[in-house]
């Protein structure tokens, strides 16, 4: 058997990293804001496109980062000892549920207005350029978002969903143990 | 009641209980661990309204029943050579056996029959697992009937053997 005193330290530290873990998504969301800020008021863009479109990114990242944020506080809402088996599994469930959606939903949302955020940034650079420059320039960035939303969007949906669903079968399977009458 | 005594009180009762429930000595001695670590994090919420031994066997049921989640987990009830570590001392052959048994019940009845085998009262494991007094009743008569078909089956088996010899 462990020590007790092994056991307070890994409590401990369990404590720290956990808030830790909160702690950096904020300074990883506050710094990519003010880095795009930053670049904003650095470089001064003329047209409300170049705006709007580093609005849209901003609001991506900051709508993922928040977003798990809220799941990882959910996480340790989470309470082991104040529930019965049976409402810790449906708990469980529940999360996992809300987990599944959370991929799925802000996943495509994210790349949606980050491609539209890209796109719309864009113009006021292009304009500058020769047609023929510009159509290049488009064309291996659509390509590129291209790339991403129909192959690596669905593939990561794909793995992160057989995961979920995997827990999912198994923890209702076990909660349909504790059925009265069954 | 401190943190320390607690432990000493409670931790070979989790894990007999985490033994019952996975069948892996490394594996229960990790899920009492982490079930203390959870007792310790919420010590200070715990109100006396429900006895400590209830709190204690909720958190270590529930800390169970999250293996579910951890990837690649997978049933031992085929490996009774793990047993060797939880019943070194006054060990006999029955009681490796009843643990073998235990092992291959679906999960929330090695919970129920573990807590039980702990001398819980029932209404303490109602409050654990979450179905009501009488649901656990019918649930303890059942596993001990599936357990006690087991033993005969198995002493069945072991005459076979012997006439065979």
């Amino acid at each position: 058997m462990p020590d007790v005193k092994e056991i307070i330290e890994k409590a401990r530290s369990f404590n720290a990293k956990a808030r830790f873990s909160v702690l950096r998504l904020n300074i990883v969301l506050s710094i990519t804001i003010a880095v795009v800020l930053g670049i904003l008021i650095y470089f001064k863009p003329e047209y409300l496109t170049t705006k709007i479109g580093v609005l849209l990114a901003v609001i991506a990242m900051v709508m993922v980062i928040t977003g798990q944020n809220k799941m990882i506080k959910m996480l340790f809402k989470f309470n082991s000892s104040e529930e019965s088996s049976q409402q810790y599994l449906q708990n469980l469930i529940l999360y996992r549920n809300r987990l599944a959606n959370f991929q799925r939903q802000t996943m495509s949302i994210y790349f949606a207005l980050l491609s539209l955020g890209i796109g719309l940034y864009m113009i006021e650079y292009t304009v500058r350029m020769q047609w023929a420059y510009a159509l290049l320039v488009y064309s291996i960035t659509f390509a590129w978002i291209a790339v991403n939303w129909f192959y690596f969007r669905p593939r990561q949906i794909k793995k992160q969903q057989e995961k979920v669903n995997e827990m999912i079968i198994q923890l209702e399977r076990v909660s349909s143990q504790l059925i009265e009458g069954a | 009641m401190t943190f320390e005594e607690i432990y000493q009180a409670y931790s070979p009762k989790v894990y007999r209980l985490c033994m019952g429930y996975v069948n892996d000595s490394d594996l229960a001695k990790d899920l009492t661990q982490e079930s203390f670590i959870s007792v310790w994090q919420n010590l200070s919420k715990f109100r006396n309204d429900s006895a400590i031994g209830t709190w204690i066997f909720r958190i270590a049921a529930n800390n169970c029943l999250r293996q579910l989640e951890k990837e690649k987990w997978v049933m031992k009830a085929e490996l009774p050579t793990e047993l060797e570590d939880v019943i070194q001392e006054g060990s006999n052959v029955q009681e490796k056996l009843l643990f073998k048994f235990i092992a291959e019940l679906e999960e929330t009845d090695r919970l129920i029959i573990s807590l039980e085998l702990e001398e819980l009262p029932q209404a303490q494991i109602a409050e654990i697992i979450g179905i009501s007094e009488g649901n656990i009743r019918v649930k303890i008569h059942r596993i001990k009937e599936k357990i006690l078909k087991k033993f005969q089956q198995h002493e069945q088996l072991q005459r076979y053997k012997t006439t065979l010899a």
